[in-house]
């Protein structure tokens, strides 16, 4: 169990707001200002992408260092960017969890830190939530009064969700991974097939011009039945294990599929098997939720393959799809100090950050 | 010179604010029951307090870079550069091993050599040894990992010893003993960081990095 007290809205009502945000919950240090819950002045990301490469995922330690190194520098070219001073930064957010305990204990420390100095009201912000506020970051993105209840995909490296919104601040899981999440298991189909790191922009690349249909991937969980994980319906619910252990065994018997033209037919399959799952079950929730529109956030949401299957599955079921902006969905501060400015505008009760809350769940 | 040190590279951290060469206020926090930067930004606003000092007051951070432990070198790293940041103000982080030194070299300056170790786990010791001359002192080598035995047989004879970690390594000190140990663990203090600063600044010292001192690499084994 998680804890997490609530500090006084200093803003509810106050307008315009702005906000500094600062996101360091793994191997992107960023920060951003954010007026008004929707106006992104800045948004600096300085991923560390180029460090972890040679390890094939994200590495602790490293991501730690890195952030001591580059969040000073990455904050103030924030603050010059969106050319405010601190005068006229009214608040500061910043991500208290989920993540990577030593990655979020940088940025919690610096922000606590500009709090005291600059008399700020300081709050932390749950990375997913962030995440699912993000479709806000997109201007023609219709305003949560009116795009509400939705259902939202949140899929990235770490995270498979499939979560109900009903207001900012209100949600309700429907469904998770049973294992990797789908980022996960991209990365390591990646790995398996020689591409390189992240994998997710490496098997789309390597994709390009292949038969998704070639290979007969398993789609992880595609018989759900009636059970529960947990609290949560089975039916809803995602696994990408076996699919990652298809394809190992596949490449057992065939190494040479994962060079030449094959590998794109391999990459292309692998894709839409661990796509078909997703949209499996978000159709299911459709059918359970009387919800009429459709979010997908996260840094998987950038693959155009995905989003046109996405686009396709809205307009068979007849709902509204929206899709963060590319800019926003792997990790940035602007889904933060966006997702803080919100809540303080619309009088939210808003957490205070004293400590890292690496296990935060959702709801 | 209004100087704002903070240091935590070892179990008690510390904030001093120190002005015309004298401590005016000081804090300490420790890692007991999971203290974290909340503790040592907690600590700061109090010895800030006490001191009466306006941020705008406050003319150079300094902040202990280790080596240590590493969250604690992260903290106060952190705190300090961004305490710094809305004023721009300068930034000086300093050895917190070469602060310890220092302030034991002029507790007992009749010592020729004070050495400086600590746990670096993976059976090894992080250390540096210093050579005192009127109480001063003067690193003779870089921060650098040692196996027990090699350290100790580089080690000149009648050497003073401290560790923030003599609990760990008391255990492992031979009898006689390489060294003339100080029995008690002693963590560097900010008092110390904030003098080895202003000395460094009064003698146009190179700033070192703001970084803290990593004795081992992020990773111990290189992808193939």
């Amino acid at each position: 169990m998680v804890k997490t007290t609530s500090r006084p809205n200093f803003l509810d009502g106050h307008s315009p707001v702005r906000v500094l945000g600062i996101e360091t919950s793994c191997d992107e240090t960023a920060a951003a200002v954010v007026v008004d819950g929707v106006d992104v002045r800045s948004s600096v990301v300085l991923s560390q992408i180029n460090v972890h490469r040679p390890y094939g995922g994200v590495v602790p330690e490293i991501a730690a260092r890195a952030h001591v190194t580059a969040l000073p520098q990455v904050v103030a070219d924030a603050l010059a960017q969106a050319a405010i001073t601190w005068d006229e930064v009214d608040a500061i957010a910043v991500t208290h969890g989920p993540g990577l305990a030593s990655s979020l204990r940088i940025g919690i420390t610096g922000a606590q830190a500009l709090a005291l100095r600059t008399g700020k009201p300081l709050y932390g912000i749950n990375h997913l939530a962030g995440h699912l506020y993000s479709i806000w970051l997109e201007p023609r993105t219709d305003p949560p009064e009116t795009a509400l209840p939705m259902l939202i995909l949140l899929v990235t490296g770490g995270h498979t969700l499939l979560v109900r919104m009903d207001a900012i601040g209100q949600y309700r899981l429907l469904g998770q991974t049973l294992d990797d999440a789908v980022g996960e298991a991209l990365d390591k189909g990646a790995t398996l097939m020689g591409l390189g790191y992240p994998g997710g922009p490496e098997i789309e690349q390597a994709a390009i011009g292949g038969d998704p249909e070639r290979h007969a991937f398993p789609r992880g969980l595609r018989h759900g039945g009636e059970g529960f994980c947990g609290s949560l319906p089975r039916e809803l619910c995602f696994s990408f294990s076996g699919l990652k252990t298809a394809l190992r065994y596949l490449l057992q018997t065939h190494p040479e599929w994962a060079q030449g033209a094959e590998r794109a037919h391999l990459a292309a399959s692998y894709q839409e098997a661990a796509f078909d799952a997703l949209l499996d079950r978000i159709e299911r929730a459709l059918a359970r939720e009387d919800v009429t529109r459709l979010a997908c956030v996260g840094g998987v949401a950038r693959n155009q393959r995905l989003r046109a299957k996405l686009e396709a599955l809205a307009d068979r079921c007849h709902v509204r799809l929206y899709t963060a902006p590319p800019a926003y969905c792997t990790d940035n501060a602007a889904m933060i100090a966006g997702l803080a400015g919100r809540m303080a505008q619309t009088g939210c009760p808003l957490p205070s950050a004293d400590d890292s809350l690496p296990n935060l769940v959702l709801a | 010179m209004n100087v704002l040190a903070l240091e935590w590279s070892a179990a008690i951290g510390s904030v001093a604010l120190w002005a015309d060469n004298e401590v005016v206020a000081q804090e300490s926090v420790s890692y007991v029951n999971g203290a974290g930067a909340t503790e040592l930004v907690q600590a700061t606003e109090r010895a800030r307090t006490v001191a009466g000092w306006s941020w705008d007051s406050v003319q150079c951070y300094a902040v202990g870079r280790g080596p240590g432990r590493y969250s604690g070198m992260r903290i106060a790293l952190t705190v300090a550069q961004h305490l710094a940041l809305p004023g721009a103000t300068p930034v000086r982080a300093v050895s917190s091993g070469d602060a310890l030194a220092a302030e034991v070299a002029a507790a007992q300056p009749a010592v020729a050599h004070v050495a400086v170790v600590g746990d670096a786990r993976r059976d090894y010791l992080w250390q540096r040894l210093f050579t005192v001359q009127n109480g001063l002192v003067r690193a003779e080598q870089d921060w650098a990992l040692a196996t027990w035995t090699d350290w100790e047989q580089a080690l000149p004879a009648e050497t003073l010893v401290v560790s923030p970690d003599w609990e760990r390594l008391k255990s492992r000190v031979g009898d006689p003993p390489a060294g003339n140990w100080i029995t008690s663990s002693k963590s560097p203090s900010a008092e110390w960081v904030a003098r080895l600063a202003v000395a460094q600044l009064q003698a146009d010292t190179p700033p070192e990095p703001c970084h803290p001192i990593y004795l081992h690499p992020a990773v111990a084994a290189r992808p193939a």
